[in-house]
């Protein structure tokens, strides 16, 4: 599988602070990746270095392989952004908005914004000024605006915020639909981030915490073994491992495969569960410090 | 680059600009039927700096006060390239102006030589830095009123701000941009005669343009840096 987001050793400082701290993960062609954390976590900062708003102290990004810092036009060309609240041209209609952003990109014909404006419901507003629309309508004109270059990547950086629950279930019906966008997303409506995102990166304090992998596929699970050496189980355990967690998505064979290797390297075996904790849950733990193995 | 400056123009409304330019063919008309025009042209262009001044010292600070910087920046185009797309339409929109009032002296004064023209494009070089300088502030300073207010009451004063300071003998502001905003003052070759007996400087018209477009390219490139490097939080 194609790496579509690479992000290596991130580092950003404002005003003499530590905002993030080495930061590492990888995103996969096609996956949805929830970012998930309390506030001034470091999420929003890390989106916006990612959209390009500011500058990376030290590390690099690539997209699809396409550095961000040496070859910003190409790699940007690919990527499709929300930051915060939909603010666009005031004075300008929808329609002439989406001709602005038009504007910027190569190849982007009048039947791609038809399509758009039809799956989005916004005929009937389209004509009208941006500053008469409400915080749905703005929301929508704004998704419309990031799919208009038909975009690999979307970075998303709390889209829903202020939304009511149709406009919500709206827009995460969307993005589910994008089957082969590759999806990173903010948001603390941790229930639609679990039924929407196959992986979530847990950020606290601007380091990243955990990344978790959430199939949503029934026939396999979510099981966890506590022991006594977790690194030495680590190396042990890398041909089953998907993540930095010792968690194990594998069938009731592989389990009891596992414990006996596990056992036959002098590793003790305190517990072996199903996570069944919600993201919830698991957002609590990782706030309290608490780990879930 | 063209479609950036299309886009410009798209933000700013084409209409603004019509409206503007009927304005000033009021008033040359006005002034015309009142008979004090003729050699009055060179006096429009520190209002033209000013017109500009109000209608563009938002083009960046208002974005990024309104939030629209975002979806701006988040595009596939270098900063420095949006930079230089926003200076080119202020320029542009100055020279409209210009030539809106150029072809009106030559409706009303048919005779109209060579050498006028000539005279009346060194006497707009200024503009030049006002747009450089209207795009900086932009950049440096949020509220686009007050960045509007700097760049009218430097046009304005300039030259008054220049003579109390040659008065307090700082004769270095002979070579800043400050006496330099508005060139309608080498008109008058009595009254700048008299600023440089009094003051021992050698403000001249060649000078000015010298250090116009020296400060021109200064401010353009300093404001480019600090927009390039520029973290956008809102």
């Amino acid at each position: 599988m194609k790496k579509a987001i690479k992000v290596r050793n991130l580092n950003k400082s404002i005003n003499g602070r530590e905002i993030l701290k080495d930061i590492n993960f990888d995103i996969y062609e096609g996956e949805i990746v929830g970012l998930i954390g309390p506030n001034g976590a470091g999420k929003s900062t890390l989106l916006k270095i990612m959209s390009g708003l500011y500058s990376i102290d030290s590390g690099d990004i690539y997209y699809y392989d396409i550095d961000l810092k040496k070859d910003f036009e190409k790699a940007m060309s690919m990527i499709g952004t929300i930051i915060e609240s939909p603010d666009l041209y005031k004075n300008l209609s929808g329609e002439k908005n989406l001709e602005v952003f038009k504007n910027m990109f190569k190849g982007v014909n009048e039947d791609t914004i038809k399509e758009i404006v039809c799956i989005l419901e916004m005929e009937k507003f389209l004509g009208k000024k941006f500053k008469t629309y409400s915080l749905g309508m703005k929301e929508r004109l704004a998704i419309a605006n990031t799919l208009i270059n038909k975009p690999k990547i979307l970075i998303l950086d709390e889209p829903t915020n202020g939304l009511d629950p149709i406009g919500i279930k709206r827009i995460f019906s969307l993005l589910k639909s994008m089957k082969d966008t590759t999806i990173i997303i903010s948001s603390h409506m941790l229930s639609e981030i679990q039924s929407l995102c196959n992986k979530i990166i847990f950020i606290n304090d601007g380091k990243i915490v955990s990344i978790k992998h959430d199939d949503k596929s029934e026939k396999k699970k979510n099981i966890i073994f506590e022991v006594d050496d977790f690194s030495k189980a680590r190396l042990l355990m890398n041909k089953y491992c998907i993540n930095e967690e010792l968690e194990i998505y594998e069938t009731d064979e592989t389990i009891s495969m596992i414990n006996k290797e596990l056992i036959n390297n002098n590793i003790r075996v305190y517990r072996i569960y199903e996570n069944n904790k919600t993201l919830e849950e698991q957002f609590f733990d990782m706030v309290s410090n608490d780990k879930v193995n | 680059m063209i479609k950036l400056i299309n886009n410009e123009f798209i933000k700013l409304g084409k209409s603004k600009l019509i409206f503007i330019q009927l304005i000033f063919i009021l008033i040359i008309l006005l002034l015309y039927k009142l008979d004090y025009l003729k050699e009055t042209i060179y006096n429009y262009i520190p209002f033209v700096e000013i017109t500009i001044s109000i209608l563009y010292s938002g083009i960046i600070s208002k974005e990024i006060d309104d939030g629209t910087i975002r979806y701006y920046l988040t595009k596939p185009f270098k900063r420095w390239k949006i930079y230089l797309s926003k200076y080119i339409t202020i320029i542009i929109s100055a020279i409209i102006i210009l030539v809106t009032i150029l072809i009106m002296f030559i409706v009303l004064y048919r005779d109209i030589d060579f050498e006028f023209i000539i005279k009346y494009l060194k006497y707009s070089i200024p503009l030049l830095l006002c747009c450089s300088i209207i795009l900086f502030n932009s950049v440096i300073i949020k509220n686009a009123s007050i960045c509007a207010s700097i760049n009218i009451f430097l046009i304005i004063f300039g030259i008054v701000i220049s003579q109390i300071l040659f008065g307090l003998n700082i004769l270095i502001v002979e070579y800043t941009f400050l006496p330099y905003l508005d060139f309608s003052i080498f008109n008058d070759l009595l009254t700048i005669k008299s600023i440089n007996l009094e003051f021992n400087t050698c403000l001249s018209l060649y000078k000015g343009i010298i250090v116009d477009i020296l400060y021109t390219i200064l401010f353009y490139i300093l404001g480019n840096i600090l927009f390039i490097k520029k973290d956008i939080k809102n």
